[in-house]
């Protein structure tokens, strides 16, 4: 076991009980949650775990702001969804579109970080929401490669579709379970991976780097080169998460996969559960989608509470839920820059 | 360097090459226009679209400048500048739709006085906006520019955020003032009134900023603080203020252009800021952080790439920035106009 | 001796996490020249800039002419009369030698017989006068930097290190300005590695090692004994 983990133990007696929550409701979720659409729900939090440790290893771990997140993520998904288009539907092809995705993904995002970091960290900033807009927009113009605006349904292998059905054990698995699972081990097996890499020599040059880029140059480190190579990796898993995205949802689309709303998404979780922590990702993404559902009902009873005064109820009206969380968000990096991980572990 | 320069000051001692270096950038304007003739078919388009790709640059600029001044004194980098525009943009549009009888008469007089009331309104809501931005958003993190980002990235969500509660979500349609419509034939090619009148404001800015910084005292100290703050303050000024103060002007600049912006496109939207936002950065990044003179010409840049690749190849052009952006990078990785920074 | 017109009382300074001045006193009398001198790494620059205000104190007071200035923000320290070059000369280098010279004016422009006693004393600042700072040669921003702080009256002058990285001649000039400067009355607190430099401009002398003061007394008595340089300093200030 902690060997699996890497020997990066949760430090919190609190913490370790909720990823195993996590870990749990997720492994047993088709079972213990009837119904698709808390399937949906599981599969989209297994997804976004992913998504977002993945960019806290550039964030966390590098000290390294992107906004061209969703970029990598879409170029996943979008790598699946061409080559299922082009390629036909088959095993080979749904991977082959993978594979593609995520070497899109880690040949553009070393380009962009040898382009910027060599000069400031801060132009990785910049110039990463300029390309992510700019590819967003081509994506939505290339209609005929992309589906455009509307995206792509995909045909993915019938094993993985509702249709398809089998017993085991007295139990009827549909296809729509097995591609549960494909989703759920594949994202296990990434966050594992990446659990590793944080763990590694690797992960702790990166952690020195992001505490004085000065000092682990002076001591020997390539600073942009293993800054190079965190953004590398967190786009290739980012893809990688893309990729098992499309082949669940059977779709790629600008809004599923490349919007803007995607990216503060990822930056919110990845503050409010704890940067460089990986199990804030867990944390963080568990609790965002659920109180995502929860703080929009909540707001829309309060708002229907209080519609008799001026302007509050503009502000609780559910649409503006995003108003409430950039107001956590900024205090969350004042007051707890290490986010719920770290304060649990500060706790423990 | 033909030899090395001892107590004789470098200047003399420089080659014509050498000394004509630094003015390389400022010839990528007329250069590019030039390409822009010898691409473009018929000369009046392109007269058409060089007077509409300044006038987008001269928006940009105004809108740029004041967030590469404040990087350049303070390193801070503000994302939340977009917020600025937005705010400007709706401040002013709702003057002006309120100012209708003004904008809808014909006469000149009356038109440019229903503009400057919005615009001040704008500059005002904006400036006292980047105040607090300055005071809330930015003074807690000086000197981190990973929390920068995230802070002022959580700023813009909930200034966004306001607009919704303040303006509803949806699209508002602005129409040009009356005398301002329409354009005037120039060498068989129409300019539009309204694009010469941007182009004409964005080079006063840009004058009067330069004159500011050039001639005035308050001037110096910002041109020097740019390059070390610490011995600004060594020097006696106190540096905080003069950034206080930056910032405000910044955050007006932001709505003036919101404004222009708004007039430009006649139409706007929550988002708009976030938009013209991506084609800061890249004005900024290629200008040289920091400097204001790089800014406006990395700004009439990206405007005259922009207009002309959206003639000639109309999918390209936002993905022609980009390609700028990276050329010139490589070709100076500190953008074209790079800031002389001690340390 | 009269009042000191600077004194530091047990001053500890961090930066970030580390301890560099760990209770520095001495002072600094009216009139004269003190020099600092002490190793590499002694926290000489330190003290200047802990003066000044660049770094925070984390202990102790810094008084000028009787009057706390440790609290006070660098820009309020400057007021209170106090010119500073620091080791890197802080020239603005965008600016013109002009522009430099007015920035330290701080009622708006150089007084102009003030200016005349400038271009006197370096007479390749009038040459230079406008062009940019930053083609300068280092001897010359090394004298527009101590023109800048005398632009204006000065209670004391802080100047760290001017002889640093410089041609012999020019060195000669910075003596004779500084030679000047001091023959007008004014406190200089300064810091020089060049020996024979030191020596002839210094009055007073204030030794640091490791972050204290570890001795002090006159320039005379110090030249004079050349085991107490060796054993202070590691040199003999008749061989330089």
């Amino acid at each position: 076991m902690l060997t699996l983990i890497s020997g990066d133990r949760p430090q919190s007696r609190i913490l370790g009980a909720l990823l195993l929550l996590v870990l749990l409701a997720l492994a047993f979720a088709p079972f213990l949650f009837p119904g698709s659409r808390s399937l949906e729900t599981a599969a989209r939090i297994c997804i976004f775990i992913v998504l977002v440790a993945s960019y806290d290893l550039l964030l966390g771990y590098g000290g390294i702001v992107s906004f061209a997140h969703t970029m990598f993520f879409g170029m996943g998904a979008y790598g699946v969804g061409i080559a299922l288009d082009r390629l036909g539907t088959g095993w080979g092809a749904m991977g082959l579109g993978a594979l593609a995705g995520m070497a899109l993904a880690g040949a553009v995002a070393l380009v962009i970080a040898l382009l910027s970091l060599r000069v400031r960290a801060i132009f990785f900033a910049m110039i990463t929401l300029a390309i992510a807009s700019a590819v967003a927009v081509l994506v939505s113009q290339l209609s005929g490669l992309t589906g455009g605006e509307d995206g792509m349904n995909l045909r993915i292998p019938r094993e993985l579709t509702p249709a398809f059905r089998f017993e085991v054990l007295g139990l009827t698995v549909t296809g729509k379970i097995l591609n549960y699972y494909l989703v759920f081990l594949g994202c296990l097996a990434l966050f594992l991976t990446m659990l590793r890499l944080v763990n590694s020599p690797f992960g702790r040059v990166l952690l020195a780097i992001r505490e004085n880029a000065f000092r682990a140059e002076a001591i020997g480190y390539r600073v942009v080169a293993y800054r190079a190579a965190a953004t590398t990796l967190s786009a290739v898993i980012a893809a990688a998460a893309g990729a098992l995205f499309a082949i669940w949802l059977r779709y790629v689309g600008p809004s599923t996969v490349l919007g803007m709303e995607i990216m503060m998404d990822i930056l919110l979780i990845v503050v409010i559960g704890g940067m460089g922590t990986m199990y804030g990702a867990v944390v963080g993404t568990a609790i965002f989608v659920l109180a995502q559902n929860y703080l929009k009902t909540l707001m829309g009873g309060l708002a229907e509470a209080t519609s008799g005064l001026p302007l509050v109820p503009d502000l609780l009206n559910p649409d503006r839920w995003l108003l409430w969380l950039g107001v956590l968000f900024i205090l969350s990096v004042y007051f707890f820059p290490t986010g719920i991980v770290g304060r649990l572990r500060g706790a423990r | 360097m033909s030899t090395a320069p001892t107590h004789a000051p470098t200047m003399t001692s420089l080659s014509l090459a050498e000394r004509l270096k630094p003015w390389l950038p400022v010839a990528l304007v007329p250069v590019l226009m030039l390409l822009g003739f010898l691409a473009i078919p018929s000369s009046s388009s392109w007269l058409t679209l060089t007077l509409a790709g300044l006038a987008m640059g001269m928006m940009i600029f105004v809108i740029a400048s004041g967030m590469t001044l404040v990087f350049g004194l303070m390193d801070v980098i503000n994302f939340g500048h977009g917020a600025f525009i937005s705010f400007g943009a709706f401040v002013g549009t709702s003057v002006l739709l309120m100012l209708g009888s003004w904008t809808g008469a014909p006469s000149l007089m009356l038109n440019l006085l229903a503009i400057a009331a919005a615009v001040l309104a704008a500059m005002a809501v904006t400036g006292v906006l980047g105040l607090g931005f300055e005071r809330v958003i930015v003074r807690p993190v000086y000197g981190s520019h990973l929390k920068q980002i995230l802070v002022t990235m959580g700023g813009l969500i909930v200034a966004e955020q306001m607009i919704f509660v303040l303006w509803g979500g949806h699209e508002i349609v602005i129409a040009r003032p009356e005398t301002l419509k329409g354009a005037i034939t120039f060498a068989g090619a129409a300019l539009e009134k309204y694009r010469l009148l941007a182009v004409g404001v964005g080079l006063v800015v840009f004058l009067s900023m330069r004159a500011v910084l050039r001639r005035t005292k308050l001037g110096l100290i910002v041109r020097a603080g740019v390059e070390n703050p610490e011995m600004v303050q060594a020097l006696g000024y106190d540096i905080t203020r003069v950034f206080v103060g930056v910032f405000i002007a910044g955050s007006a600049l932001a709505g003036l252009g919101g404004v222009m912006w708004a007039l430009y496109q006649e139409v706007i939207t929550v988002h708009m800021g976030n938009e013209i936002m991506i084609l800061v950065f890249i004005v900024v990044i290629i200008g040289g952080l920091g400097s204001v003179e790089g800014c406006f010409i990395g700004a009439l840049t990206v405007g005259l790439v922009q207009n002309y690749t959206a003639f000639l190849e109309p999918k390209l052009a936002l993905v022609s920035n980009i390609a700028l952006m990276v050329a010139i990078l490589m070709w100076r990785p500190m953008g074209m106009v790079p800031v002389v920074k001690a340390k | 001796m009269s009042d000191p017109i600077l004194s530091l009382r047990d001053v500890k300074t961090d930066i970030g996490q580390y301890h560099i001045l760990h209770g520095v006193s001495f002072d600094v009398p009216k009139g004269a020249v003190t020099m600092l001198l002490g190793r590499n790494g002694a926290g000489k620059t330190t003290t200047l800039r802990t003066i000044m205000g660049l770094w925070r104190t984390r202990a102790g007071q810094i008084t000028l002419n009787g009057d706390r200035i440790d609290a006070l923000p660098p820009a309020r320290i400057a007021r209170q009369g106090i010119g500073f070059v620091p080791e890197d000369m802080g020239i603005f280098s965008d600016l013109t030698v002009a522009e430099n010279l007015r920035l330290a004016a701080l009622s708006g422009a150089p007084d102009p017989a003030r200016l005349e006693g400038i271009f006197a004393a370096f007479p390749a600042l009038r040459t230079f006068y406008h062009s940019a700072a930053g083609t300068l040669s280092g001897g010359q921003k090394q004298m527009l930097s101590i023109a800048r702080a005398m632009v204006e009256e000065r209670a004391l002058y802080l100047i760290d290190e001017p002889s640093k990285g410089l041609a012999p001649a020019i060195v000669a000039t910075l003596a004779r300005a500084l030679r000047d400067l001091k023959a007008r009355g004014a406190s200089i607190l300064m810091v020089e590695q060049n020996v024979s430099l030191a020596r002839a401009l210094g009055d007073h002398v204030a030794v640091m090692d490791d972050g204290r003061i570890v001795w002090t007394g006159t320039m005379a008595a110090l030249a004079a004994d050349p085991a107490l340089q060796d054993r202070l300093m590691g040199l003999r200030m008749d061989h330089a």
